[in-house]
């Protein structure tokens, strides 16, 4: 191969990296990984400076981490400036499937459409990538699952930032526009878990002033997330069924009594929804989130009368009242 | 992970991750096959399995040496394109998930088995299981997604798919108007916690999104659906099309609101640096469609024209209000 350093792709030298890095018994420090392995080694007469080669084996490393590669790195306990002793290795082990685990065709079809739910928003990297791996699988798809076309949306743009704090388990803040409230306070809390309920994302997490687990509905998070470095409280073992059961809770309490035209598209909307009781013409409905819920009942316009609670008919007649306003 | 889409040296390693366990299973592969499995050009599995065969570990001398090296069958694969390792180098299984991987899969199963074609099966539930083992999920296991399991029309409409057979239904526009339709369902689509069905209308002639909740009186036939073949690849991932008799409105919202909205908007809007509001030209089928959208954002978003249109809000904010005033209404 008489390919100049500057002439190997990018991810020609990403593949030299982690195949040299998954060979090494004992890792490799930097000086080793520098010195041989291809697309950092000058080969003919191009050699790149040190420090463009640092950083694009620093750049490297962010880029196997990006892709779930699992990258261990071992500092030894002396003190070691410049990184010079530090190793790096992939563990053949961590990066395997763990030996006895075997997908059938029918299970590779199930996890490239739960993939593909993704396809929108920030979880859509790590979508796109389980897929590529799932490819890797030389089974032919025996089962179409055509006639079903799910997406999640993940388009709130907190969601990214919760999910990476959870991950490292540090607290973070961030201001908070509570239903009813017309200015936003800061929170901070230790966040626990992410629960897609009735379409809509929430946190469920530990606040730190009230020292109580609160529910978090992620589209009144107004302001950038910041994750701080301070570990966060520990979360307790069932916290995602804790976090499930609190929304739920919320649900069964609250219900509406709703006045709804019969056969009209309210109607078949709202006696449909999950626990709603029919008492005549009118409806026992169950809700999370009063507001969100006023604004549904505001979209069904004149085929709903809400009968009851008082704070749901402020709310609608609130919407209404500001629509006349904005468009007169 | 902030970044929403692959670098390209990324994507292309993943490729050749991907491709050395996926010959090896099979253990020879066509370059056409690889490519339709990949969904790649064949020129690019030609040059990934190129840069694989020439790929290896450096030996203690620190060069590359031929035993360190993959090797492939190089008559085979220059005279009939097919692949086939006869040595490979570290990488001879197949990956396994992240955490964060395992979580999204997890957490997209989790929300398959509310759809009732998948509720009753076990294998999902299995598979589930069988990924939980294969991963370690850790604090990235902590994400969920809550959707209680379908209900009869949605069973109903999955079964005439299966099946191939017309359904009949009543059904309630947003023009406010109920009639009875038959249709041949074709896909069920979910957006969240609302369900979609695309499906051929015999009372149209063409193809129709209907929002199942909207949907009455679900039943099957026994007549068998015509052919719609061309129909579903033609199918594009939009929901609604745009179409001619669209009523086009101005419409003023918040930058930091846009997300609520993206469904309604233009594909490929990206929220402009700098102001706080933004002003965007959205199609609505009708008014009834505008009006349901605007009510459901009536502290968000806001009909600057035209005027037409800003009279069928505030027509249809004073009519609903009108209820409240009546002495049937709350008050």
């Amino acid at each position: 191969m008489s390919m100049s350093n500057s002439g190997v792709r990018p991810e020609d030298r990403l593949f030299h990296l982690i195949l040299a890095l998954m060979s090494s018994s004992f890792g490799l420090t930097k000086d080793q990984i520098l010195g041989s392995v291809r697309g950092y080694v000058p080969e003919g007469d191009s050699a790149a400076s040190a420090e463009t080669l640092e950083r694009r084996f620093e750049r490297d490393k962010d880029a196997l981490r990006d892709l779930g590669i699992p990258l261990e790195v071992s500092i030894p306990a002396a003190e070691d400036s410049n990184n010079r002793f530090t190793t790096y290795r992939i563990r053949k082990g961590d990066y395997d499937l763990p030996e006895g685990v075997e997908f059938t065709p029918t299970d590779i079809a199930l996890l490239n459409l739960s993939a593909a739910l993704w396809q929108e928003g920030s979880l859509s990297t790590e979508a796109r990538i389980a897929q590529m791996k799932l490819a890797s699988f030389g089974v032919s798809i025996s089962e179409s699952l055509l006639g079903y076309a799910p997406v999640i949306s993940t388009r709130d743009p907190a969601l990214t930032s919760v999910r990476d704090a959870i991950d490292e388990g540090h607290t973070m803040t961030f201001e908070y526009l509570k239903a009813g409230d017309t200015r936003a306070t800061l929170r901070e809390v230790s966040p626990w878990a992410l629960v897609s309920h009735e379409g809509r994302w929430h946190l469920y997490a530990y606040e730190t002033a009230s020292e109580r687990a609160k529910t978090f509905l992620l589209r009144r998070i107004v302001s950038p997330v910041r994750v701080s470095q301070s570990p966060a409280a520990e979360a307790p073992e069932n916290v995602t069924d804790l976090a499930v059961q609190s929304l739920e809770d919320v649900f069964q309490q609250q219900v509406a009594t709703l006045g709804v035209t019969p056969h009209s598209d309210a109607w078949s909307v709202l006696s449909s929804r999950r626990g709603t009781d029919i008492v005549g013409e009118t409806l026992r409905v169950h809700y999370t989130d009063l507001a969100i819920f006023a604004d549904e009942l505001t979209a069904l316009g004149d085929d709903v009368v809400v009968l009851d609670p008082p704070t749901l008919v402020d709310a609608v007649v609130g919407n209404l009242t500001a629509l006349v306003a904005h468009h007169e | 992970m902030s970044n929403q889409t692959l670098a390209p040296a990324s994507d292309k390693l993943l490729l050749l991750l991907s491709l050395v366990p996926f010959v090896l299973d099979r253990k020879e592969v066509s370059v056409t096959e690889a490519a339709t499995h990949f969904q790649r050009e064949e020129a690019e599995i030609v040059r990934a399995v190129e840069m694989i065969a020439c790929a290896g570990v450096p030996g203690d001398s620190r060069s590359y040496s031929h035993l360190d090296l993959f090797d492939i069958d190089w008559d085979l694969f220059e005279n009939e394109r097919r692949i086939t390792f006869w040595n490979t180098v570290a990488l001879d299984n197949k990956p396994r998930f992240s955490a964060r991987e395992a979580s999204a899969l997890l957490a997209g199963l989790q929300y398959l088995a509310s759809h009732p074609a998948y509720a009753a099966r076990s294998d999902v539930q299995e598979l589930t299981a069988k990924l939980r083992q294969g991963t370690g999920a850790g604090p990235s296991g902590r994400i969920v997604v809550n959707t209680p399991a379908g209900e009869a029309r949605l069973t109903t409409l999955s079964d005439s798919i299966e099946a191939g057979v017309a359904v009949t239904l009543t059904y309630h526009n947003k023009r406010g108007e109920s009639g009875a339709r038959t249709i041949d369902p074709l896909i069920l689509e979910s957006r969240d916690a609302l369900w979609y069905v695309r499906a051929f209308c015999h009372t149209r002639q063409a193809l129709r999104t209907f929002r199942v909740d909207h949907m009455d009186d679900v039943a099957l036939t026994d007549s068998a659906q015509e052919d719609h073949t061309q129909l579903l690849t033609a199918l594009s991932s939009n929901l609604f099309e745009p179409s001619n008799d669209d009523i086009v409105v101005t419409l003023e919202c918040p930058v930091s609101a846009l997300p609520l909205i993206a469904d309604y908007l233009p594909r490929g809007l990206k929220a402009p640096r700098g102001p706080q509001t933004v002003t965007v030209e959205v199609p609505f089928a009708h008014y009834g469609s505008l009006t349901t959208f605007v009510g459901a954002f009536s502290h968000v978003v806001r009909i600057t024209g035209p005027a037409t249109a800003q009279q069928s809000i505030v027509d249809f904010a004073q009519k609903a209000l009108a209820r409240y005033s009546s002495p049937s209404g709350a008050h």
